[in-house]
């Protein structure tokens, strides 16, 4: 697979009360496997649609959107519930874990959609949480954890189902410098050492300074892309 | 179910509002246990009465010429006949009454099938002429044993003088509800009659057989005239009737029962469909997140049916078996069995499961039309 993204002509209208507006203008993208992305820009230039047209929550109005070989145009809502269930993993700002669960459960959610045996699902649960250094958490709750802990757990549970694209949207948004430092290290380790595909909405600069390629986004369209090599 | 830890997970979310709606739904079950099982109960001693089992009594209080019984015995459809002669009377205490029926015993347990007797103990009662069947509580109650014999203190003079009635255990009947306490016992009917000094020759009752259950009117209209010209006149019925009428006098059980059941599970639906309905609308953002990671419209929508089945039918099933557990105590103030019928189980369990695939349809509806894209700019 040369390409594990492409976008072509993308276009996408939202319609606020009478008025139909098009966020989208014809975005063309690609990026290749274990490429990190960053798509920057101001609020309300379209890169959170773009990020939910990648990560198969919305489809195009027109276009189309191309991940991990499968045309997510065509693809039915339960096709595309599958789709994501198998190849992408979601990091949001506010973690979004569920308060009742463990860390482990927490992760361990996405493979309950999996054929996995429970012996099966713990190994994987206990290799994401060493991944992301919280092998000691793995029965405290998420309230019995600090920020950058519990966008850890995010993470463990967005990559224990090996999949081939993580979409972060924001996922530093809610965390101190340090912390979040931490964790655009962490992503890029999984990019450059798993080769996974990330691709991360952010408003900070430094957080973008992690990604090996960075796209600027504004008014729906794509304005400016710089790659760069990572140290 | 891989998927348990996600709906204890929602269930644990607001704890006491899990537990209030349980308490409540428990409570509901009780009464509907308590309720039904009476109800239940009373239609099983119903059913069996049986419509092929005739009671021929006196029009009025006098006892029946036992010459009655040949002349019955030959109206067409009668198959089988037995008189009765009740006695009753006390052993130790005066307090604690023991009631002898008085008949043909083998003839007698042939139309009771709900009592058991082993055939060796049924010869011997036909050998013995004051021997007696007693029941298995009243054994256990006065450390009665076959062989032993005992005196029934009564107020009917027999021939030598006094009230006293010896009896020689022969039997031990085991009735097939082992939570009713029957004070009763079968005795020879010919020991009574020869033994005492006043209304010889005469029964309280006879309990006969018909060969089809359908031709019971005809033929109790049939024995009651071949007597209605007589001194004595008979009112005969069947013991079915004669139950309906018994429950009649009562009320129409089933008529509340049902009305307080249907009040109290209304009232249940609202509390449970809005238990539901709010802990799914406190959940939107995680049902959007479980969207997300590739749950699809159906598995969420069948999160919230499965918890809701959880939660009303767990709560049922303790309301029901605290309902079994007190449904002896509670069958003493209506004379039923105190065996809590099964069929309420399942009727509850059924009604559980109805209540919450209700209360969920419209809250699981939402979280099945619920869009990720929305539900995430909402938060």
């Amino acid at each position: 697979m040369s390409q594990m993204l492409q976008m072509r002509g993308v276009v996408k209208h939202y319609t606020r009360g009478n008025h139909r507006v098009e966020v989208l203008h014809g975005v063309d993208l690609e990026a290749r496997p274990g490429e990190f992305i960053a798509l920057m820009g101001p609020s309300g230039s379209g890169k959170s649609t773009l990020l939910n047209l990648i990560a198969g929550l919305d489809k195009p109005d027109r276009g189309e959107v191309v991940v991990a070989g499968s045309h997510l145009n065509t693809l039915t809502q339960r096709e595309l519930s599958r789709w994501r269930a198998r190849h992408v993993g979601f990091v949001f700002q506010f973690y979004n874990l569920l308060p009742t669960l463990s860390a482990e459960l927490n992760v361990e959610v996405p493979l309950f959609l999996t054929r996995l045996s429970r012996a099966q699902r713990r190994q994987s649960v206990a290799a994401s949480l060493s991944l992301v250094g919280l092998t000691q958490w793995a029965k405290h709750k998420p309230q019995e954890l600090s920020g950058g802990q519990q966008q850890r757990v995010a993470i463990a549970r967005a990559i224990v189902s090996d999949p081939t694209i993580l979409v972060c949207d924001e996922p530093t948004g809610d965390l101190d410098r340090a912390t979040a430092d931490e964790i655009l290290q962490l992503l890029r380790t999984i990019s450059t050492k798993h080769g996974k595909t990330i691709v991360m909405v952010t408003h900070d600069p430094l957080a973008a300074g992690y990604a090996t390629r960075q796209l600027h986004v504004d008014k729906g369209l794509l304005i400016r892309s710089e790659e760069r090599a990572i140290a | 179910m891989k998927s348990l830890p996600l709906i204890l997970s929602a269930l644990r979310r607001k704890p006491a509002r899990t537990f209030l709606t349980m308490f409540g739904v428990v409570i509901a079950f009780v009464l509907f246990g308590l309720l039904q099982g009476v109800d239940s109960a009373f239609a099983a001693a119903l059913d069996r009465m049986k419509l092929d089992r005739l009671l021929v009594d006196a029009r009025f209080s006098q006892p029946l010429p036992i010459s009655y019984r040949a002349r019955i015995q030959n109206v067409p459809g009668v198959t089988r006949i037995a008189e009765i002669q009740f006695l009753g009377g006390h052993l130790q205490d005066e307090k604690r009454r023991l009631l002898s029926i008085a008949t043909d015993p083998e003839t007698w347990l042939s139309f009771r099938p709900e009592y058991t007797v082993p055939r060796s103990q049924i010869e011997a009662v036909k050998r013995t002429r004051n021997g007696a069947i007693i029941t298995d509580w009243t054994a256990r109650e006065y450390g009665l044993k076959i062989g032993d014999q005992f005196t029934l203190r009564t107020q009917m003079t027999n021939v030598t003088g006094g009230s006293d009635w010896n009896f020689v255990v022969v039997g031990i009947m085991t009735y097939f509800d082992p939570t009713q306490h029957l004070t009763v016992f079968l005795s020879n009917y010919k020991y009574i009659d020869e033994g005492r000094v006043t209304d010889r020759g005469t029964a309280n009752r006879f309990l006969l057989g018909i060969s089809d259950p359908r031709d019971s009117t005809r033929v109790s209209r049939a024995i009651d005239a071949l007597f209605a010209t007589s001194g004595v006149q008979t009112r005969t019925q069947s013991e079915h009737e004669m139950g309906q009428l018994r429950m009649a006098a009562m009320g129409d059980i089933s008529f509340f029962t049902r009305s307080i059941i249907s009040a109290v599970f209304f009232t249940l639906l609202i509390l449970t469909a809005n238990t539901m309905m709010e802990s799914v609308r406190e959940r939107t953002s995680e049902f959007a997140v479980l969207k997300t990671l590739g749950y699809t419209d159906e598995a969420v929508f069948g999160l919230v049916i499965l918890e809701s089945i959880l939660l009303c039918v767990t709560a049922s099933l303790v309301g029901l078996a605290l309902a079994a557990a007190a449904f002896p105590f509670a069958s003493t103030y209506f004379d039923t069995t105190g065996l809590f019928p099964p069929v309420v189980v399942a009727a509850g369990v059924g009604v559980a499961t109805g209540l919450a695939l209700i209360s969920a349809a419209i809250p699981g509806w939402r979280a099945l039309r619920l869009k990720v894209v929305d539900a995430l700019v909402a938060r």
